[in-house]
């Protein structure tokens, strides 16, 4: 021995020292930490792929489908595999050991060369090597021959043409293509290159044949085609503001949603909004096993690994039963006669909605297409303001319609108690302050109940002026006025009902005039047309508030009753009922002669209708109301609507109720610079009515068909 | 075993034998299970370079360890000029040029130099002795003429290329010809010996330097640390051994800062912390720990490792073939491997123990520490204790190289134990 034993040791030490920090650590990793290591491997191989669930439907309350599913076959693209010339030749020249340059070298003869050329030659131990990864990894238009590699540029992967033969078998132009394929990589960029991004959606039947074809054929790769399930809309526009629409959830959205994935949809507006936890399924998955480059192997294989349950499947949406009857909201929209407004259908003492259009209307399948920036543009930029449920989001004064509601208020608070009448003589006069009757001659002896008949604002002047601001502003809110109905949509405005106190704060000042406007609902009271409705309902239901309501039930996929919603009681009216029976006995005279809807009968332009009320034994009840929109000058009072500026013609209402004697069905129309309301609003509601007498009454509703 | 007619003991160090054979054997199961699906005949090259690296070994052996001094100098003289032939007209692969084609193989000088460096130091060493252990100053010996004589070819040089700094390169001649009267001094009281030219840190840091700008960090760090475990296994002073731990710390943050290229510095940062990284630099050490711990105490069973077998394990049969061990045999697999590293690298240094000759001893410590180094710097890597660098594990990993390199250093332990002087 040369050296020292205790050198020796020493030595023999080191590797013991080694082997055992070596032998601490693989006991962290293999025991103290092998089960977290082993989740993170199986997190690696396993991939859950979802199955996408099918969101629940919604229909009318006969059952009829409004709001449906159907598929759509979508094309998706994974970059990192998409044909790229200048990656292949890299690889090519990784697997040959050249120089950066020399692959810079060859992809610019590829660039320019037409046809066959000789692109390397290949010393013998290259040749080999090249030989063995040749076939591979089969690359087209590349051939190896007597150790040279030669290249076919019409057949070799290249983006370019890649891109071209898609656009072809897309039929789409190259350049929309294009576009598509930068909208897709801007959202998959790094680590997403490796994913398949959503290039295309709804594919037609044809292209996703073809597309299938080619892509079987291995003649795109990285292109892959996967079916999801998209809305329908059934009957395009019919509905569109209340049933609303959806989109595709954005990235911050995502944050506190982990129910919700990249791509999915989500409820932006109406039903579908509120309704959304309800609609919405579960996502099923599956379990695939891939390798490190993403490639899935066969089924075999996976139930190998993984076991017979690797496939946990989809729970679809619940289905939604609304109130709305599709033939009322066929008829109420088919029926409308302006260009702007909404027509709102109620079941009598209830609260549930039978029909709610709002117009201009949009058609909602456009909305959730894949090109619809125009489209979006368009309603956005229309002044008639498409994009609003006129019903519940636009405010109006309600003209001679809040007469009633005046009405109930006299009898509320003791300013009128039965029949008693005064004189109209065609003019109203609080000091120096004159205020006129529509009918300038006056009608002479009225009572409440001619009052509400013939519209006549004289009376109403003088009641408004003995109850006061307050009074009045008390009674319109117990009815619903000035705050929000509750009604089951995402949007909706309170309107105004204004007291002292308002005009105290907008003015500075009160003026006694000011409750004698508000009496025929001019100034500063705004309703919007469901309140109207709401209130209506209320005076000839026998003084009950309804909350307002669109959905019935719930059910789930297999028809089971999830929930009944019952109607909701808001408040009750304390007046008795004898004083509402005057209200509603004022009401049901307006198609009598004399009243102020008469003109329903006769009506030239609408003769089927016009016969319909006069012969089928309906008695309609209602108020009609013209809401001034700008103080007409003397001069132009007595124009015809059409003569003047459409944006400076009068509001047209008209509340209708039938049958008159036991009211089942409560329409209001309300039209945007319509004119006179008994003229432009009258037809549709009576419209409605008709098709409730001749479709729906005593059909039964979707529980009871069965 | 005797043989009458020799003074030599002969006596074949079996143990040594049979552990290295088993490593191979494990080695080429792991090969076949990592190589299955996309290269299920590379285990033949394999066991063909097993067979190559044999006949190697038996050549070996067939000299005696006097003759394996004798040519150990030419030999690294050699290796030092296929080195600077790599600097000057290698391959470049991946940005590093460590390879020289010579028609039928590629040839890697920087692997040859790990065997160069045992034979070199235990040469020096051998020779050159100093009571009381090895001083700083024994180690880098300043008054050498080689010192001198190289300050005069900078200066040269530097006159003919830039000739503004004239009078700076005539200062540097008149210190060289000071130096030279030193150095000649020494020689007149040393004697004329080859360490009057070359020291020992010379012979260590040629081939360092030459193989860490091609850039190879890691084969350079290994072929640094096998003779300086050799030196320091030789002796060296205490005060000498601080002072040099010092040194080697300033040398360490210079390097840091000067003289690593980006994507060195880079593997550091990504060895500290490789979850930042996870689908670049970082992917190997997380995707092979991954392999590792998945392994858990019993091991995912042969064939059936999901990293390895579904490719999510990089270079599996290559640099990174102990975390296909450790996930398909499991954590009492991999000790068994590590037991039998460490049982073999015992065998080899008790072989070096049992000689009188102190190159001897010297040759077979050096050789013990070529498969010492390898196997902790590869395992540690794997197992993420240390930096992701290109070390293979000794007999176990993939290529004909490797298997050359550590079969070499087996047979120069085995010529060691064959070839041992009777008392």
């Amino acid at each position: 021995m040369y050296f020292s034993e205790k050198r020796f040791s020493f030595l023999s030490l080191v590797p013991f020292i080694v082997f055992f920090i070596l032998v601490s650590r693989l006991f962290y990793l293999q025991v103290v930490r092998g089960d977290y290591y082993l989740s993170r491997s199986e997190s690696n191989f396993i991939q859950e792929r979802p199955i996408s669930h099918s969101r629940g439907l919604i229909l009318d309350q006969s059952g009829m489908p409004l709001v449906g599913n159907r598929p759509s076959h979508d094309l998706y693209v994974t970059f990192s595999l998409f044909p790229n010339s200048e990656k292949t030749l890299k690889e090519m020249g990784s697997v040959l050991g050249l120089k950066r340059s020399e692959v810079k070298d060859a992809y610019e003869r590829l660039r320019e060369a037409k046809k066959e050329f000789v692109l390397w030659k290949l010393s013998h131990s290259k040749c080999e090597k090249f030989a063995g990864w040749l076939p591979l990894n089969r690359i087209p238009g590349v051939a190896l021959e007597n150790c040279r590699v030669s290249l076919e540029p019409a057949e070799f992967p290249s983006f370019e043409r890649a891109i071209a033969e898609l656009a072809k078998a897309l039929q789409l132009p190259k350049e929309e293509l294009e576009g598509y394929w930068e909208q897709a990589e801007k959202k998959f960029q790094g680590f997403g290159r490796y994913k398949p991004a959503p290039l295309l959606g709804d594919l037609d039947f044809d292209t996703y044949a073809r597309l299938e074809t080619a892509i079987s054929l291995g003649s795109f790769p990285g292109l892959t085609l996967l079916d999801s399930i998209k809305r329908r809309y059934m009957h395009g526009s019919l509905a569109a503001h209340t049933l609303g629409y959806l989109n595709e959830i954005s990235g911050p959205e995502l944050v506190n949603r982990p129910e919700y994935r990249q791509g999915h949809r989500i409820g932006r507006r109406g039903l579908e909004l509120v309704y959304e936890s309800a609609l919405r399924g579960i996502d099923g998955f599956e379990r695939a096993v891939v390798d490190a480059r993403g490639r899935r192997f066969s089924e075999a294989i996976e139930k190998d690994w993984l076991g017979e349950d690797r496939m946990e499947y989809s729970t679809p949406g619940k289905n939604l039963v609304l109130s709305i009857d599709i033939e009322l909201q066929k008829a109420a929209e088919k029926a409308f006669m302006g260009k702007a407004g909404s027509v709102i259908a109620l079941e009598v003492g209830t609260g549930f909605i039978l029909a709610m259009a709002s117009f201009p209307s949009y058609n909602p399948n456009d909305i959730i297409a894949r090109d619809n920036q125009r489209i979006f543009d368009a309603l956005s930029k229309d002044p008639l303001k498409p994009w609003l449920n006129k019903a519940i989001q636009e405010h109006y004064a309600p003209g001679s319609t809040f007469k009633a509601i005046t009405a109930v208020a006299g009898f509320e608070h003791g300013a009128l108690k039965s029949l008693e009448s005064q004189k109209c003589k065609g003019i109203f006069q609080i000091g120096g302050h004159r205020w006129r009757c529509f009918k300038r001659e006056g009608h002479g002896e009225v009572d409440v109940v001619r009052a509400l008949k013939t519209s006549c604002d004289t009376f109403f002047y003088t009641l408004g002026h003995e109850l006061g601001m307050d009074a009045l502003a008390q009674t319109a809110r117990r009815l619903g006025f000035g705050k929000k109905t509750g009604v089951d949509l995402d949007v909706e405005i309170p309107g105004i009902i204004p007291d002292r106190e308002y005009y105290q704060k907008r003015l500075g000042y009160y003026a006694p005039g000011f409750a004698v406007n508000s009496a025929i609902g001019q100034g500063d009271v705004t309703v919007t047309p469901l309140q109207l409705a709401v209130a209506y309902d209320a005076i000839i239901n026998g003084g009950t508030i309804y909350q307002p309501q669109l959905l019935r039930e719930i059910r789930d996929v297999d028809d089971q009753l999830l929930l009944q919603k019952k109607p909701i009681v808001r408040d009750r009216l304390s007046e008795s009922q004898k004083s509402l029976q005057f209200v509603k006995e004022g009401l049901s005279h307006v198609t009598e002669k004399g009243g102020s809807a008469y003109g329903l009968l006769w009506r030239p332009d609408l003769p089927q209708l016009s016969k319909w009320v006069r012969e089928s034994g309906v008695k309609i009840g209602g108020k009609t109301g013209t809401a001034q929109v700008v103080k007409l000058s003397k001069l132009v009072y007595h124009l015809k609507p059409e003569e003047v500026n459409y944006w400076e013609r009068d509001h047209a209402w008209f509340v209708g109720f039938a049958p008159a004697e036991n009211p089942e069905i409560l329409v209001v129309a309300m039209t945007e610079h319509g004119g006179f309301g008994g003229r432009t609003s009258a037809p549709v509601v009576a419209q409605v009515i008709k098709t409730y007498y001749e479709k729906v009454r005593g059909r039964g509703r979707y529980a009871e068909q069965e | 075993m005797r043989s009458k007619n020799s003074s030599f003991r002969v006596r074949f160090p079996t143990s040594s034998v049979i552990y290295a054979l088993l490593l191979m054997l494990i080695g080429v199961a792991s090969i076949i299970s990592a190589s299955k699906a996309t290269q299920p005949n590379l285990f033949l090259m394999q066991l063909t370079w097993v067979a190559v690296a044999t006949f190697m070994a038996s050549v070996i052996c067939f000299f005696r360890t006097r003759t394996l001094g004798l040519i150990a100098y030419p030999f690294y003289v050699g290796v030092v000029l296929l080195l600077l032939g790599v600097l000057g007209f290698g391959v470049v692969v991946k940005g590093a040029q460590r390879w020289i084609d010579i028609g039928f193989m590629r040839l890697q000088p920087s692997e040859l130099a790990k065997i160069a460096v045992v034979l070199a130091t235990a040469k020096f060493c051998a020779d050159y002795e100093v009571r009381g252990g090895y001083r700083l100053r024994d180690l880098i010996r300043p008054l050498n003429i080689s010192r001198p004589l190289a300050l005069i070819a900078v200066c040269v040089f530097g006159l003919l290329r830039a000739p503004d700094y004239f009078w700076l390169m005539i200062f540097g001649f008149v210190i060289s010809a000071i130096w030279m009267l030193f150095a000649i001094r020494q020689i007149g009281q040393e004697g004329l010996h080859l360490y009057q030219f070359l020291s020992l840190s010379d012979l260590v840091l040629i081939p360092f330097l030459l193989i860490l700008v091609e850039p190879d960090l890691g084969t350079g760090l290994i072929v640094l640390a096998i003779p300086t475990s050799m030196i320091l296994f030789c002796g060296m002073r205490k005060s000498s051994l601080i002072i040099a731990g010092l040194f080697a710390a300033g040398v360490a943050l210079v390097g840091w800062n000067f003289v690593l290229k980006d994507y060195q510095k880079q593997r550091v940062h990504t060895f500290l912390n490789p979850e930042a990284d996870i689908r670049g630099k970082g992917y190997h050490a997380i995707q092979s720990m991954i392999a590792v711990g998945s392994g858990q105490l019993l091991g995912k069973g042969y064939g059936e490792g999901t990293q390895t077998q579904l490719s999510f394990l990089p270079e599996n049969h290559t640099d990174f073939v102990f975390s296909v061990l450790a996930e398909e045999w499991g954590f009492l697999g991999a000790i068994f491997v590590l037991a039998l590293f460490l049982a073999l690298i015992l065998s080899m240094i008790q072989i070096a123990s049992r000689t009188r000759d102190r190159f001897a001893s010297l040759l077979a410590v050096g050789a013990a520490s070529v498969v010492f180094w390898h196997m902790t710097v590869n395992a540690g890597m794997v197992i993420g204790l240390l930096p992701v660098v290109g070390v293979p594990l000794p007999f176990v990993s993939y290529g004909g190289a490797s298997m050359l390199i550590q079969v070499a250093a087996l047979a120069i332990c085995i010529n060691v134990a064959l070839w041992r002087k009777v008392r």
